[in-house]
């Protein structure tokens, strides 16, 4: 896309593509959070979206995205890029940062839908999503957080070299919840790099990133 | 797409047809933006927002943060008009607690190659079908600034009514907004344009509070 250049860019990994989707991609990524995420017994996020009935979550993943776009600013941006293995969406990987020109820091999220957990994609996400940051921005550091009944999340953390970064309380579900924080730096990054990752189409996105010229 | 409803609606009027885009016609809608709208001695929108250095860009942002931000009790409804299948300007129809109020305000622009034609009266003509006979609006709201003849023009076309004036802040002056309202009966007495609506399906109806 001439106008928004985000929507060309892709990251390839062993098994996986992420980028943006469109909008029949954007239905079959719904579909996904629809057919479940995690035990409905948990809940492992901070926010509890996939708490809603099926119609308004799947409305709720596309107006993720379509927020996520429209209140993009090269000082403060948030990127949910589709993960999709074989050509089909199943889940999301998130970047964000604020003043990224200058703190040169992201933070990530994630959610893998449920028949596709337990394969090794989330490790191959976050190390994609990683190489973005470290090699294609210039990170510094990343920083990731998970609740403590989420190993899955936790492992991914600790196998591509994050290190704890002390805890956080928060509420969910209306009950207090530990977050155990994470974070990972260049050479941190560097040490523990198992994953072939390739980026395409970035240069002309970073200036939508705060990294343009004159900036 | 089938998760939000608004995608399959669609107004058909006898030159236009109004509806969503896909992302590569919003891509085409920027075009037809940044290759111009009006006058570059006059601003006819209360903010100077087609003066953007990142025109296209924004008109993107915004697009997609209407529907990420759409709540029924407060929507921002983009119709993207399309002259053989080429987008050529936007409609948009706003509306806060709709459910209770029943009354939606508009704007819109069009590419300044394609005015002149009457198109701008057909577009509005399409969005007033669909507030009174789609949504069942009780009335319909709009402003112009008084060097906007050809927005007054379709105003008064279709019937709307003055409605008074109010004041703005507009590039550091103090400008005039003439308003303008139309009912529900003033509507059926103008109707010009034969418009078809198409898809406004029980799930776009509770999307609009209607």
């Amino acid at each position: 896309m001439k106008h928004w250049p985000l929507y060309d860019l892709r990251l390839r990994t062993p098994r996986l593509e992420l980028r943006l989707p469109t909008l029949a991609e954007l239905d079959d990524l719904a579909d996904v959070a629809v057919a479940g995420i995690h035990d409905p017994a948990l809940m492992p996020f901070g926010f509890a979206w996939t708490n809603a009935e099926p119609a308004e979550l799947a409305r709720s993943v596309a107006q993720f995205q379509w927020r996520a776009i429209s209140q993009w600013s090269p000082e403060c941006w948030s990127l949910p890029l589709t993960v999709f293995l074989d050509g089909a969406p199943i889940g999301v990987q998130g970047l964000d940062a604020s003043d990224f020109a200058i703190k040169r820091e992201i933070s990530s999220g994630s959610w893998l839908g449920r028949s596709f957990q337990g394969r090794g994609f989330g490790t191959e996400m976050r190390a994609a999503l990683l190489h973005l940051a470290f090699e294609g921005l210039g990170a510094l550091t990343a920083l990731s957080g998970a609740h403590t009944d989420n190993p899955a999340s936790i492992g991914v953390s600790r196998r591509l070299g994050y290190l704890p970064d002390g805890v956080t309380h928060k509420v969910v579900r209306g009950a207090r919840v530990e977050e155990l924080r994470f974070t990972i730096d260049r050479p941190g990054w560097d040490g523990h790099r198992t994953v072939d990752v390739s980026v395409e189409g970035l240069g002309p996105c970073l200036e939508l990133f705060g990294l343009g010229e004159g900036r | 797409m089938r998760h939000w409803p608004l995608y399959g609606l669609r107004l058909r009027t006898p030159r236009l047809e109004l509806r969503l885009p896909t992302m590569d016609e919003l891509d085409e809608l920027a075009d037809v933006a940044d290759a111009g709208l009006h006058d570059p001695g006059l601003m006819p929108f209360a903010r100077p927002w087609s003066l953007s250095p990142t025109l296209g860009r924004d008109i993107l942002q915004r697009h997609l943060g209407n529907q990420g931000t759409w709540r029924p009790d407060d929507w921002k409804f983009n119709l993207v008009a399309f002259l053989d299948g080429r987008p050529v300007g936007t409609q948009g129809i706003w509306a806060e607690h709709f459910a209770v109020v029943r009354e939606v305000a508009s704007g819109s622009w069009l590419g300044r190659e394609f005015q002149g034609r009457g198109l701008g009266t057909e577009m509005r003509a399409a969005l007033l079908h669909l507030a009174f006979e789609g949504l069942g609006a009780d009335s319909a709201v709009t402003g112009s600034h008084p060097d906007n003849p050809s927005s007054i023009g379709v105003t008064l076309k279709l019937g709307y009514r003055p409605n008074g004036v109010t004041y703005a802040e507009l590039q550091g002056r103090k400008v005039e907004e003439l308003r303008y309202r139309l009912d529900r009966d003033a509507w059926a007495a103008h109707r010009s344009v034969p418009v078809e609506l198409e898809g406004l399906t029980p799930e776009a109806l509770r999307l609009f509070g209607a």
